[in-house]
C-alpha cells in the first residue's frame, strides 16, 4: 500500500509574494487531524496570509496545500469546507443571529426543519439559545464571537480556521473565551488552525504550534518544547523573556557544550545540532529569568555570575529583578516573598542549572551572533 | 482553472461591449463626421464655428451663458454652504431638504411658466405699469433672453453646487482652521487662506457639473427663444443629420469643451486632494449655533433664495390652473380642467406611460451596469479597472445632447428599420441614453457602498460554501441595497424629466416622453400651454411623491443596515 499522508493539512514549499514583498517563503508544515494547532508570530510575519491560503482566499504563487492528502489547488473557497472565524467577525449586519448561523446550511441545501434544528442546537451549545432573532449589532463583543464560532461549527467541518479570534475582546473576556474554545475543541475531533500574535494564548492552548517570522516558519513543536528548548534566538525571545549571554564554543560533549562567556565557562544543552557545533563557533547561552536563583557564591556544576541589582519590582505573584553584570542587562524572576532576599543596589551571585541553559546558534535568519 | 478565468471575463466583456457600442461608437462617429468628408480629413466645419457669424455668435453666447451661470451659482452657494457646514440653527434639516426642491423640475418646464412672467403681456411688465414705473409693456424676455436663461438655470443648478460645497467644507479638518486662528489669522483670513483652498476639490467638482450643464442645456434657451446658442443650433440641425456635417462639428466642439473642462478641473482637484489629505487629524466639528438675530436673518435669506428658486414651479402651477393670464399680474379664472385634459389626452397619456416605462427601464439597466462596474473595479480589481472606471465616468463630460445626436447619426444609418433605429422606434435608445447619462452617479453610489462594506463579509460567505453569484445575491447586494436604491432614485428622477435626449431622439408622437410632449404642447393652440404646464405639475407631483416615499423606505432600510 502506498504511503498516504496522515496529516489533516499539509503544506509543501508554499510561497506567496505581494509585489516585491515576500509574505510566505517556502513554508512546509504538517498539521495532524484533530490538533489545536497555532500559527504564532508578530504582525506582518505571514501567518494570516497562510490562513487565507488554507481558506482559498489567497492563491499561493508556488507550493502545494493538501487537505487530508487531497491537493486543493484550484479549489475555490466555497468548496473547501474549512470555515473561518474572522478577526473582525464578519457577521452580516443584514441577517439575524440565526440567519447568520444558518448561512452555510442554506448553501448546503438542507431542509428547513434540519436547518432550524441544527441552528438551535449549536446556539445552545455556545450559550446563545435565546438570541437567535437578535441582529448582530445588538450583541456584545463576546456574544458576537460566539455567533462566529457557532456559524463555523454548525456545518460540521473537519477543519476550522481562526484568525486572531480574541483580539477584539477585553482581557477578562479573552481568558474566558480561551477556555471555551478549548472546551469546544475537546468535545469534537475538528482540526483547529489558530492564528495569533499573543504567545500566552498560544502557549496555554496549543497542542502544537509553529512560530513564524518574516514569511518563514522558524520553529514547530509543543509549547513546552519550544519554550524550554527553543531552536533559535527569535523563538527564544518571542515565546518569553530571554537572557542571552554571548560566547564561543570551547568543547562539545554528547548533549551539552562548554561555552566560554564573559562570566567564565558555562555549560549549555544542545538543541540545534545540524551541523554539530564546532570549537570556536560564536553562540548564545539562553537562560530564562525564572531559572536564575540568588546564591551565596558560585555553585559548582551551575552557570554562575556576579551582578549588580538595579531594580526589584513586585508584579503580583512574582518579583522581577533587574541585573547588570559585566555591562550586560539580565533579568531574574522569583516568586514573591516577604521580606524579599535581594535589595536594589546590592551585589549578589546568581546561578542557573545547566539543564535550563540552552545553546542558541542563530537568529531567525540563520545568522550567528 | 483556465475555464474559471474565462468565465470571469464574461461580465467584463459584456460591460465593455455595451459601453463601446452605446458610448464610444457614437462619439467616434461624431468626430469622424465632423472632421472627415468624402475628400478626406478637413477642419472646414470646425473652422466654420468661428468664421460663420451665426455660429460664432452661438459659441460666444454659450460660453458667456455658462460662465455667468457658474459664477452666479458660486456667489449664491458660497455663503449658503458655509452656513450649512458650520452653523446650526433650528429647522436646518428641513431647509437643507427644501433647498433641493429646484432639482425636481427641469428648468425648461419652469421656463414655460416664467415666460408668462417675463413676456410683453406678462406679470412683471403689468406690475411695473401698475406701479407707474414703465409707461408701455416691456418684453423682458425679448430684450434680455440671455439673462432670463441665466436666472432660470442658476435657480435650477445651485443645489448641485451647494451639495458639493457643503460636503467639501464639512470634510475639512477643523484643527487646520484652528491652527490658523491660533497663529493669528482673523476669521475672514482663515476662510480665504485655509478653508477655501482646502474646499477647492468640492468647488471644482461643482463648477465642472454646473458649467457643462449650462453650456449644453437645450430646453431653457429653446423656450425663451434664445436661438443663437450651440445647443439650439445643434437641435435645429437634427433634421439634416444625414447630410449636413455642420451639426456634427458643433456637437464635437461641445464635447471637446465639456471634456476639457472636466479634465482640467479633475487635474486641479487631484493636485489639491494630495494636499487636503496630508494632515487629517480629527473629524468632529462642533457646529456653532446662530444667535437669535442671526437666525432671523438666515431665515429671511433662505426664504428669499427658496422663494426665487420655486418661482418657476409656482408660475407653472399658476399657468396650469388659470384660464387667462394676459396683461394681469396674477392669472384670472381658475380651473382644474387642464389637469384633467393632461390625463385624458392621447398625447399626454402616452407621454406619461412612455416616460414611466423609460425611467424604470433606464434605472434597472443602470443598477445592473453600475453594480457590475463597481464590483469589477472594487472587488475583482480586474486588469484595467482604472480604465473601466474612467470609461464609466465619461458621461459626466459628455452632454446628453452629444449622446443623442451621436445615436441619431450612427444607429439610424447602421440599423435602419430596427429597434436600434431611433427614427423607427427611439424607445430602446432613449432608455439606454438615460441610463448612460446617469451611469457615473450609479457607479459612484455602488462604488461607495462596496468600499464601505468590508470584503470579509463576502469572504465569510464564500468560506461557508456560497459560490460567487450566491455571494453577490445573499451578501453583497443586500448590504449595498441602500446605495443602489439611492442611485436608482436619482436615475429615475432625472430620467423622468430628461430633456435633451428626449427632444432630439423622440421624433414621432407615440414615442414622446413627458418633456417632449410639454415642448410640443407649449406652442399648440387651444390652451396647449396650460395643458403643458398641467403635465409639468403632474410630473413634479409624481416625482416629489416618489422621492419622498423612497426616502421613507430608504430611511428605515438604512437604519436596519447600519445598526450592525
Amino acid at each position: 500500500m502506498p504511503e498516504r499522508s496522515s496529516a489533516a493539512i499539509e503544506l509543501r514549499g508554499v510561497t506567496r509574494r505581494f509585489g516585491n514583498v515576500v509574505a510566505l517563503e517556502q513554508v512546509t508544515l504538517a498539521i495532524r487531524p484533530g490538533e489545536l494547532f497555532f500559527l504564532l508570530g508578530p504582525s506582518g510575519c505571514g501567518k494570516t496570509t497562510l490562513l487565507r491560503i488554507l481558506a482559498g482566499l489567497e492563491t499561493p504563487d508556488a507550493g502545494t496545500v493538501l487537505f487530508h492528502g487531497q491537493d486543493t489547488a484550484g479549489l475555490p473557497p466555497h468548496q473547501r469546507g474549512a470555515p473561518m472565524v474572522f478577526q473582525n467577525y464578519a457577521l452580516w449586519p443584514h441577517l439575524s443571529v440565526a440567519e447568520n448561523v444558518a448561512f452555510g446550511l442554506v448553501e448546503r441545501r438542507l431542509s428547513r426543519a434540519e436547518i432550524a434544528h441544527r441552528v438551535a442546537e449549536v446556539l445552545r451549545r455556545v450559550g446563545l439559545a435565546d438570541l437567535g432573532r437578535r441582529m448582530p449589532g445588538q450583541l456584545s463583543g463576546g456574544q458576537q464571537q460566539r455567533v462566529v464560532l457557532a456559524r463555523a461549527l454548525v456545518v460540521n467541518p473537519q477543519i476550522i480556521l481562526l484568525d486572531e479570534p480574541l483580539s477584539n475582546l477585553d482581557a477578562k473576556l479573552r481568558v474566558e473565551m480561551r477556555s471555551e474554545i478549548e472546551a469546544l475543541h475537546a468535545e469534537t475531533d475538528i482540526t483547529f488552525v489558530y492564528v495569533t500574535h499573543d504567545q500566552t494564548e498560544a502557549l496555554s492552548l496549543a497542542d502544537r504550534l509553529a512560530v513564524m517570522a518574516a514569511g518563514r516558519i522558524v520553529a514547530v513543536g509543543t509549547p513546552a518544547e519550544l519554550y524550554h528548548r527553543p531552536p533559535n534566538r527569535f523563538c527564544a525571545e518571542f515565546l518569553g523573556e530571554a537572557n542571552l549571554v554571548p560566547g564561543r564554543v570551547v568543547n562539545v560533549a554528547a548533549n551539552t557544550a562548554v561555552v566560554e562567556t564573559q562570566f567564565g565557562p558555562w555549560r549549555a544543552l544542545l538543541v540545534d545540532t545540524t551541523p554539530p557545533p564546532e570549537t570556536g563557533e560564536p553562540v548564545w547561552c539562553l537562560i530564562r529569568p525564572e531559572a536564575l536563583e540568588p546564591v551565596a557564591g558560585p555553585l559548582p556544576g551551575w552557570n554562575n555570575f556576579e551582578a549588580h541589582v538595579r531594580s526589584v519590582r513586585l508584579t503580583g505573584a512574582t518579583v522581577s529583578v533587574g541585573l547588570q553584570a559585566a555591562g550586560r542587562e539580565l533579568r531574574a524572576l522569583r516568586l514573591a516573598q516577604l521580606p524579599f532576599p535581594v535589595r536594589p543596589g546590592a551585589r549578589a551571585w546568581w546561578a542557573g542549572p545547566v539543564e535550563r541553559t540552552v545553546l542558541i546558534r542563530s537568529d531567525e535568519r540563520g545568522n550567528a551572533p | 482553472m483556465k475555464v474559471r478565468r474565462c468565465r470571469g471575463l464574461i461580465p467584463v466583456a459584456l460591460i465593455v461591449g455595451f459601453l463601446a457600442v452605446f458610448l464610444l461608437w457614437p462619439l467616434a462617429h461624431v468626430f469622424h463626421r465632423a472632421g472627415v468628408d468624402p475628400q478626406g480629413p478637413t477642419l472646414l466645419y470646425l473652422r466654420a464655428l468661428f468664421s460663420h457669424p451665426v455660429q460664432r455668435q452661438a459659441v460666444a453666447n454659450s460660453a458667456v451663458l455658462a460662465v455667468l451661470v457658474t459664477l452666479a451659482t458660486l456667489l449664491l452657494t458660497l455663503p449658503l454652504a458655509w452656513l450649512f457646514a458650520r452653523r446650526s440653527f433650528p429647522g436646518k434639516a428641513l431647509w437643507a431638504g427644501l433647498l433641493l426642491l429646484p432639482m425636481i423640475l427641469p428648468p425648461f418646464v419652469g421656463a414655460v411658466g416664467m415666460r408668462m412672467v417675463f413676456s410683453r403681456a406678462g406679470a412683471l411688465s403689468t406690475l411695473l405699469m401698475r406701479l407707474g414705473l414703465t409707461a408701455a409693456p416691456v418684453d423682458w424676455l425679448g430684450r434680455f433672453p440671455l439673462l432670463g436663461v441665466v436666472l432660470l438655470e442658476t435657480l435650477h443648478l445651485f443645489p448641485i453646487m451647494h451639495l458639493n460645497l457643503v460636503a467639501a467644507l464639512a470634510n475639512i479638518d477643523p484643527s487646520l482652521e484652528e491652527a490658523a486662528a491660533n497663529l493669528g489669522a482673523r476669521p475672514a483670513r482663515v476662510f480665504r487662506r485655509v478653508t477655501l483652498p482646502l474646499a477647492m476639490p468640492g468647488l471644482f467638482a461643482g463648477v465642472t457639473l454646473v458649467f457643462i450643464w449650462s453650456f449644453t442645456e437645450l430646453g431653457t434657451p429653446l423656450v425663451f427663444g434664445l436661438r443663437r446658442v450651440l445647443p439650439v443650433l445643434i437641435y435645429d440641425s437634427v433634421s439634416e443629420v444625414g447630410t449636413n456635417p455642420a451639426g456634427y462639428a458643433q456637437v464635437a466642439f461641445v464635447l471637446v469643451v465639456s471634456a476639457l473642462t472636466f479634465w482640467i478641473t479633475k487635474r486641479l482637484v487631484a493636485r489639491q486632494r494630495s494636499l487636503a489629505t496630508l494632515g487629517r487629524l480629527s473629524l468632529t466639528r462642533p457646529e456653532t449655533p446662530l444667535s437669535r438675530p442671526a437666525a432671523v436673518l438666515t431665515y429671511a435669506g433662505l426664504g428669499l433664495v427658496l422663494g426665487l428658486a420655486v418661482l418657476p414651479h409656482i408660475s407653472v402651477l399658476l399657468l396650469a390652473i388659470s384660464r387667462r393670464w394676459f396683461l394681469t399680474v396674477l392669472p384670472q379664472g381658475f380651473t382644474l380642467e387642464f389637469f384633467g385634459r393632461a390625463l385624458r389626452s392621447e398625447l399626454t397619456r402616452t407621454a406619461m406611460l412612455n416616460s414611466l416605462g423609460l425611467a424604470v427601464g433606464a434605472t434597472l439597466l443602470d443598477m445592473a451596469l453600475g453594480f457590475g462596474i463597481a464590483w469589477l473595479c472594487v472587488r475583482r480589481r480586474v486588469a484595467g479597472a482604472d480604465w473601466l472606471d474612467t470609461l464609466a465616468m465619461l458621461p459626466l463630460a459628455v452632454p446628453g445632447l452629444v449622446v443623442a445626436f451621436g445615436y441619431l447619426g450612427c444607429f439610424s444609418a447602421a440599423f435602419p428599420g430596427t429597434l436600434l433605429d431611433p427614427r423607427f422606434n427611439p424607445l430602446l435608445l432613449l432608455a439606454v441614453s438615460y441610463a448612460i447619462r446617469r451611469l457615473p452617479y450609479m457607479v459612484r453610489a455602488a462604488h461607495a457602498g462596496l468600499e464601505q462594506v468590508s470584503r470579509t463579509y463576502e469572504e465569510a460567505a464564500a468560506n461557508l460554501g456560497a459560490p460567487p453569484l450566491r455571494v453577490i445575491w445573499r451578501v453583497s447586494l443586500p448590504l449595498i441595497a441602500a446605495n443602489l436604491l439611492a442611485g436608482g432614485i436619482l436615475c429615475f428622477s432625472f430620467s423622468m424629466l430628461e430633456v435633451s435626449d428626449s427632444l432630439i431622439l423622440a421624433q414621432s408622437e407615440n414615442f414622446y416622453p413627458i418633456t417632449k410632449a410639454i415642448y410640443v404642447l407649449m406652442d399648440s393652440l387651444e390652451n396647449g400651454v396650460n395643458v403643458a404646464a398641467a403635465l409639468g405639475v403632474w410630473a413634479m407631483a409624481f416625482l416629489a411623491v416618489t422621492i419622498l416615499g423612497a426616502s421613507l423606505i430608504l430611511g428605515k432600510k438604512l437604519g436596519a443596515i447600519f445598526r450592525g
